[in-house]
């Protein structure tokens, strides 16, 4: 489950975000940058898969670093 | 009596996403003419439970590629009729290899059909995401960013025809994704951040069950 912290990260993130861009995830349908930040904010299933996948992403920078 | 190899794929195109995962299956079947496969293209409306049957019982594919939305335990086709389902016509997967371009099924769907006979299956774990600019949506082939995914998720099919194992399709699909990703990363587009993040998901959902050296 993401934190507080987390999805606080990810909206921070969100806002560079372009607008043009859009994410399918699967049946659960697509997506725009307005559409994410409201399935965050409401706690969804959907939010917490984005959170999930961002946040691994932001953390692989680390591990970048670390094994550098 | 053919001595060709037989891949059957379905490919429904009911809405945005599994358009977008019809029209990139058209390089995959068009490199499969290439290598002399005969082909079961289960498109758009054909892509039902009825005509999978049907086709696999008539040509017995040796590969079978699974283009649609999915759950931990069913992969669906035409307007998200299902097509497998764990306990339900699993069988028909019996003895072959599977490519399952899906969400999730191969963390249980894909499980169980290896343990009912199915010789390897490919697929992912979590959501298969991609990310796509909107105005390109009438023509995905111009759609440069969903390409990224799909050049990378198409590399397990491209591999096996080829002739690869499973685990070296897999293997292969994986550093596709990791060009894709660095190709993105030096990229000054605004867009980079959301494409490499969405990759790197792809390629931790990734894997196979069943016979690493299975080859079709």
């Amino acid at each position: 489950m993401a934190t507080q912290e987390e999805k606080k990260i990810v909206l921070e993130r969100l806002k560079r975000m372009p607008p043009t861009l859009k994410l399918s995830i699967g049946s659960y349908g697509s997506f725009s940058r307005a559409q994410i930040i409201e399935q965050i904010e409401n706690d969804t299933e959907i939010g917490e898969l984005f959170v999930s996948m961002h946040m691994k992403y932001l953390r692989s920078f680390k591990e970048e670093i670390v094994n550098d | 009596m053919t001595n060709r190899k037989h891949f059957l794929l379905t490919t429904p195109n009911h809405d945005d996403t599994v358009g977008y995962l019809a029209e990139s299956c058209k390089q995959v079947i068009e490199f499969a003419k290439s290598k002399s496969f005969d082909i079961a293209n289960l498109n758009s409306k054909k892509a039902t439970k009825k005509e999978l049957e049907k086709r696999l019982k008539k040509h017995d594919s040796k590969f079978v590629m699974l283009n649609g939305h999915g759950d931990i335990d069913s992969v669906t086709g035409y307007n998200n009729e299902v097509l497998i389902k764990c306990g339900e016509k699993i069988n028909l997967m019996k003895n072959r290899i599977v490519y399952a371009l899906s969400c999730f099924s191969l963390s249980k769907l894909g499980k169980e059909c290896v343990k009912k006979g199915t010789i390897a299956y490919a697929g992912y774990t979590f959501p298969f995401m991609f990310y796509f600019d909107p105005s390109r949506s009438a023509t995905p082939a111009k759609d440069k960013i969903a390409q990224s995914f799909f050049v990378a998720a198409n590399m397990v099919p491209v591999s096996l025809l080829k002739g690869q194992s499973i685990s070296e399709a897999v293997k292969r699909s994986r550093r596709e994704y990791d060009n894709q990703i660095e190709k993105w990363k030096v990229s000054s587009s605004p867009d980079s951040e959301w494409v490499v993040s969405a990759l790197l998901n792809d390629k931790t959902a990734l894997d196979f069950e069943g016979k690493a050296d299975a080859k079709i």
